[in-house]
């Protein structure tokens, strides 16, 4: 074996290969297909992969599970089974049975779709499903096969096994997943070489922007594939198709996102306009703001949501509503793929409603536009014309009105031509449902809108407790059960909680591991609002259990971060492939801690941090200074360097009843020329390696604080 | 010096902290991340490890890394593409681990690399009590080798010969272990549990496999084993040979099934004695140090100390690839500090976190349950808890800090009367639900363990299996042949060693049963809340910990229910690696 000449060349070519341009002449022959791909197919064959049997052409269609519903024989007939849904609920409507067999004189409606369709927080006690049931009558019976993270292939699928069902008609509602579940393979972080390769090129092909029109490319292959196929099959069993063309919380969400690298400074640029811009719009001075926000795009070009966000909000301010529309989109349009750098919200692109209309013009499909029909509804209502927080509990998710507006033009839709549309009379929710959707509302926003969003989250508080006073409790367990410090399901705030009339579940976030400091300090003081203890209470409780102690606190872990976006996506997602990090970096200029402690504590703070690095170019010389903030407010400076060191620094808690505190690092901008970086950035994607194209502005190694 | 050892990548990531010599602190990945066998980055080890020495990053000196990745990549190219699911190739890189250990780990000191079977050697001898000793390791594979012979004496510790991939003692045996229908780098305790109860009638056919010269060399017959391919373990020829089917997973066992358990058993003992005989020759002495997942069979290294040529034996608790960061970071110990100051013998394992009374204290009121508090009470507490046992009992017992290997010995065990005529059953079947074949192993107290077990000397790891001779019945930790593998206990884990003296005073029996708290498929339970969780899943009668006592029968209605439904459907132990982003998500679109 040792004489084996092939061995001493896999040797040397193992050594080889740790030159980098060895390296790159690998991976640019991996890139080309000269290898690998053949050879592995090849070798499989040979391995003896057999081919897959297939069933002669006249078989009997085989019976097969419709979604998670696998089928039963039973002396009644077939019917189709769903597993128990776990403690905290799961993605899939709640119905246990589906009989194969239609009941007599009824007609069979398959309602397809993704979050928004399954009553995404309201889920399983009102679901849109319900309702448009409800609307249709005793006459049809809605089969609700939504799902939450529903993507185009698993539609299909369930189209597909949807057959079984004899249905009359299908309907779609979806589209808001398309930027997110759709193009996840255009990702800096995405494991494969050869899609990091093919990023690379894309991007020496026009940039950032180039590589958003790679994923709206990718989607427009497979949104035409699926609906082509589902065409197919409707034409098949000659039953009609509805699309619920979705619309997407435009006036109250944002999709903040940071500047990727620019030339020259243009990074400190952008960030010193937007921040100037934000002052200008809380002073009042929209038209300054707006005129940055021109100037940012200009920088950016048009690639980053955030630039479109300002102007937007600029506009709307002006209350130029069109322009402002237009901004609006341009936002969610910027943010037409997942995983650039940040996880952004799923909100369907213009492409993405395109796309639909596209399908609809192409194969006869029913639309239902819920754009056009939110603004009749704010315009019966003398409103603001850009759908905000009436129909929207989130980025997408529809509120009770929402869903009603939504399922009752549908409704009139499948009901055409059966004379005259009803009046419809719906149940609505109870008070402890729509609270608790309500107060879910706030806890999903909290970990899905990075920035400022405290004015939202009391707002979805104090609408829970307008449902009903019960949310109080509901807020109470919700304060036990974040400041418990492990899994949610073992507290005993979980036993209440599962022993209510709707419980918080997996879609109210309520397994979330960390402390959701913003939740809490909105539920203190909504609650402080409405008069009485239970807020200075719950204060006390969270002090006791995860205040400052004399032994130090390490405020790195996940669960004191302030805002779990403030890292990249992969970091922020602990995607489970994925290495984990063990250093936090700060994709922002800012990274921000929560803090637990009574007014006046005296404390101490132990940093460990540096500038982001290049490896190989370490140095200890001090660099630049981070600026500490309390609630804002200057605190004081550290020196930093681009080499790991070590500083403390002692502080006073403020006075007042404060004790969630938002402990601020503001690291200084990055000198690196912006075009140096993203250069670096390919040449790492062309050899495989995952790369950054946003500016890293500090890292963390920790963060320990104590009382003393 | 302040060295870490890491082992990663491969199969069970780890990491220790050596300083100055003295191992501070050791635990794998898998223990923090729920997910068994974690072979990523083990960040979370690494936190811990430099926490326990009160470490910041930057006083860190080095890094030491368990194997070579140029090395190991020159034999994975030898071999093709194996287990290529990616076609392109993301493993090509030999930078690749020094990149993670940088960027993701954000290191910046020294880095040192080390053969992976010099690691395993090195783990073994450095941490043992010898200052001179014979070295074998053996396992799967690490670069190229598969199985080393060396010798050390003092801080000089030399590979004197190496066996190559593809002729592996490990592989031989893993592929034995997916003939048997156990997953390959998990099943092959269950191979080893499964020997007594068959004949090694099959022996002599499979030594057709496994060519042996009277040196240190062997051989695979590489037609009956497909491995190089990367797509299973055994080819059509093994089939043939051996007459019968592989057994799919989860069908009951056959009488072949036994019987070739105790064949496979039967060859490698019969090998690794042949080999050790070899390296006594060649090295001579006393001692021998054992490493590397072979290492890891506790009935063959009972035989080799009863059977073989050497005195006395140290086999590494943790002897698997986890275990290969302790010798990493000796070697680096050895190359910075020179051999002025040695590496500390290794004495217990208790190198894991551990959790503070008042800590515990807190997580058990924001659960509401009923919990009895004994802290600055042990002495009551061990009195419930030895009542608890005679009751015949079943409890989980979490105990200071986590011991690191495969081993729980007494930090986070579950534990039963040894004289319960079912505790096995009850053991088997309702609380770690795993094959009924499989045996438990006993704690004892070192000073009494001869007189229950054939063993003349500690064994405090459990790494060694011995015949039971004692005058008590000891259905409960006595396996079909009338052996066993206790750990005798000294004084490491004081209140682990009290409970079993008061046990004794009222039992007249010195010895526990002691197996790990977990249940099948998961880790070993780190975290107070881990011990809560796996406390309702495996149905245990009573949970001690720390110094609190939870009883089931206090258990709020539907408590235990709720922990199952989300043990199956929403915790970390529930997902895999490879379950991918949107599994990982709680539910955002």
């Amino acid at each position: 074996m040792k004489g084996d000449p092939r061995r001493r060349v896999c040797n040397e070519l193992a050594q080889l290969l740790r030159d980098r341009k060895t390296l790159r002449a690998l991976r640019l022959l991996q890139r080309t297909e000269l290898l690998a791909p053949a050879t592995v197919a090849r070798r499989r064959l040979v391995a003896g992969g057999e081919p897959e049997e297939r069933p002669p052409a006249d078989a009997p269609a085989p019976v097969r599970r419709i979604s998670i519903w696998r089928p039963e024989e039973r002396p009644e007939g077939r019917v189709f089974v769903r597993p128990e849904p776990g403690p905290f609920g799961d993605h899939f409507a709640c119905r246990r049975e589906i009989p194969e067999a239609k009941p007599a004189g009824v007609r069979r409606l398959c309602f397809f779709g993704e979050s928004v369709a399954a009553g995404y927080l309201y889920a399983p006690h009102r679901t849109p499903a319900q309702v448009l049931g409800e609307d249709l009558g005793e006459t049809w019976e809605v089969v609700d096969l939504a799902r939450t993270n529903e993507t185009l292939s698993g539609w299909v699928r369930t189209v597909e096994a949807s057959c079984q069902l004899s249905p009359d008609a299908f309907v779609f509602f979806g589209g808001n997943n398309w930027n997110l579940l759709e193009s996840s393979q255009v990702s800096t972080y995405v494991p494969s070489v050869h899609g990091r390769q093919r990023l690379a090129e894309a991007f020496a092909g026009g940039g950032v922007g180039r590589l958003r029109e790679l994923a709206e490319h990718r989607l427009r292959k497979v949104a035409r594939k699926a609906f082509a196929r589902v065409a197919e099959v409707a034409q098949q069993l000659g039953i009609p198709v509805f699309l619920v063309v979705p619309e997407v919380n435009l006036a109250d969400w944002e999709s903040r996102q940071p500047v990727p690298w620019l030339p020259g400074d243009g990074v400190a640029r952008w960030y010193r306009w937007l921040r100037r811009g934000e002052a200008l719009l809380s002073d009042g001075d929209a038209l300054g703001s707006e005129a940055l926000a021109h100037r940012m795009i200009e920088l950016d070009g048009g690639v980053c949501p955030t630039s479109h966000r300002l102007l937007a909000r600029s506009l709307m301010e002006q209350q130029e509503w069109s322009r402002a529309r237009e901004a609006c989109q341009a936002e969610v349009d910027a943010d037409s793929y997942a995983t650039l750098c940040f996880l952004g919200a799923p909100r369907a692109t213009s492409v993405a409603r395109a796309l639909i209309l596209e399908a609809a013009r192409r194969w006869e499909f029913r639309i239902v536009d819920l754009r056009q029909i939110f603004r009749k509804a704010l315009e019966d209502r003398k409103e603001a014309p850009i759908a905000g927080r009436r129909f929207f509990l989130d980025y997408c998710h529809l509120t009770t009105e929402g869903t009603d507006i939504a399922m009752g033009a549908l409704a009139t839709a499948v009901l055409a031509g059966e004379g005259p549309a009803p009046g419809f009379r719906r149940s609505a929710p109870s008070a402890v449902v729509e609270a608790t959707a309500r107060l879910g509302a706030a806890v999903h926003t909290a970990h899905r809108w990075a920035g400022e969003k405290r004015g939202l989250l009391e707002h979805w508080c104090r609408q829970a407790l307008s449902a009903t006073p019960d949310a109080a409790q509901m807020m109470e367990d919700l304060a036990e059960a974040r400041g418990a410090g492990f899994e949610a399901v073992l507290t005993d705030a979980q036993r209440r909680n599962a022993e209510g009339e709707a419980p918080f579940g997996f879609q109210h976030g309520w397994r979330w591991e960390g402390l959701d400091a913003e939740v809490l300090r909105a539920l203190f003081g909504v609650l402080q609002d409405e008069g009485g203890s239970v807020g200075d209470r719950l204060r006390r409780e969270v002090v006791k259990r995860v205040g400052l102690r004399e032994e130090p606190t390490e405020l790195f872990q996940e669960r004191f971060l302030w805002d779990p976006l403030l890292r990249f996506y992969p970091e922020v997602m602990n995607v489970e492939a994925r290495h984990r990090r063990g250093t936090l970096r700060s994709p922002w200029p800012v990274s921000s801690f929560a803090l637990v402690a009574g007014e006046g504590t005296e404390a101490s703070l132990d940093l460990c941090a540096r500038l982001p690095v290049v490896v190989g170019t370490c140095t200890e010389e001090i660099v630049g200074e981070i600026l500490l903030r309390i609630d804002g407010k200057s605190c004081g400076k550290l020196p930093l360097t681009k080499r790991w060191s070590r500083q403390s620094f002692r502080f006073r808690i403020p006075p007042g009843r404060r004790v969630v505190h938002r402990l601020s690092l503001e690291w200084p901008m990055p000198s690196r020329d912006g075009e140096a970086a993203l250069a670096e950035a390919m040449e790492r994607l062309e050899l495989g390696i995952e790369a950054d194209l946003h500016p890293v502005f500090g890292e963390i190694w920790s963060l320990r604080a104590r009382r003393i | 010096m302040r060295i870490l050892g890491l082992s990663a990548l491969y199969h069970q990531s780890a990491c220790c902290l050596l300083d100055g010599g003295r191992l501070v602190a050791a635990a794998s990945e898998e223990r923090f991340s729920r997910i068994k066998h974690d072979p990523r980055l083990p960040v979370a080890a690494f936190r811990y490890c430099l926490e326990a020495g009160g470490l910041s990053i930057d006083e860190l000196d080095c890094i030491a890394y368990y194997e070579i990745p140029e090395l190991k990549l020159g034999r994975q190219l030898w071999s093709g593409l194996p287990g290529a699911s990616e076609a392109d190739l993301p493993w090509l890189d030999p930078l690749y681990a020094e990149r993670l250990l940088r960027e993701e780990l954000g290191f910046e000191g020294k880095i040192l690399c080390f053969p992976h079977h010099l690691s395993h050697a090195a783990s073994a001898f450095f941490y043992s009590p010898f200052s001179e000793a014979a070295v074998l390791t053996a396992d799967g594979v690490g670069e190229w080798a598969t199985t080393t012979y060396g010798s050390g004496s003092g801080s000089r510790l030399e590979i004197l010969e190496e066996v190559h991939f593809p002729h592996s003692l490990g592989l031989f045996y893993s592929t034995f272990t997916s003939y048997l229908g156990f997953a390959v780098n998990d099943g092959e305790y269950k191979v080893m549990g499964l020997a007594p109860y068959g004949k090694p009638r099959l022996a002599q056919r499979l030594t057709r496999l496994l060519w042996t010269a009277p040196d240190e060399r062997f051989a695979l017959d590489l037609r009956y084993f497909d491995f190089l391919e990367g797509h299973r373990m055994f080819s059509p020829a093994l089939e043939e040979l051996l007459g019968e089917p592989p057994r799919a997973p989860g069908d009951p066992m056959r009488p072949f099934d036994f019987d070739l358990a105790a064949s496979v058993q039967c060859v490698l003992e019969e090998i690794l004695l042949q080999k050790i005989d070899v390296l006594h020759d060649r090295v001579g002495g006393e001692n021998l140090c054992l490493a590397g997942g072979v290492a890891l069979n506790c009935v063959a290294n009972g035989k080799i100390l009863r059977q073989g040529p050497f005195e006395r034996l140290f086999v590494q608790p943790a002897a698997g690839d986890d275990g290969g960061c302790l010798g990493a970071a000796a070697l680096a110990h050895h190359r910075l500090e020179g051999s002025g100051v040695g590496v500390e013998p290794l004495e217990h394992v208790y190198l894991g976190p551990r959790w503070r009374p008042d800590e515990v204290a807190q997580l058990l009121a924001a659960t509401g349950l009923e919990a009895r508090d004994y802290r600055d009470r042990e002495a009551e507490l061990l009195a419930v808890v030895v009542d608890l046992l005679i009751d015949k009992k079943i409890l989980g017992w979490f105990a200071g800090p986590m011991e690191f290997g495969p081993r729980a010995l007494g930090a986070r065990s579950i534990l039963a009367n040894p004289l319960d005529p079912e505790v096995r059953d009850r053991l088997n079947h309702r609380i770690k639900r795993r094959e009924a074949f499989r045996p438990f192993a006993p704690s004892v107290l070192e000073e009494a363990a001869h007189e229950h077990f054939e063993l003349d000397h500690p064994s405090p790891f459990m790494l060694e299996t011995c015949a039971v001779r004692s005058d008590l019945d000891l259905p409960g930790i006595t396996h079909v042949d009338g052996s066993a593998r206790p750990q005798t206990v000294a004084g490491h884990h004081p209140r682990y060693r009290r409970l079993l003296e008061r046990f004794q005073e009222r039992t007249g029996c010195p010895l526990l049963v002691n197996t790990s708290f977990n249940v099948a498929g998961e880790p070993i339970v780190c975290s107070p809340a881990d011990a809560l969780s796996c406390f309702a899943a495996a149905d245990l009668d009573v949970l001690v910990l720390e110094d609190f006592v939870i009883e089931s029968r206090a258990l709020p209605a539907g408590w235990r229910e709720r922990i199952l439904s989300w043990r199956e459907r929403g915790s970390p132990a529930s997902r895999h690696p490879g379950d991918g982003v949107r599994e990982a998500l709680y539910s955002f679109v």
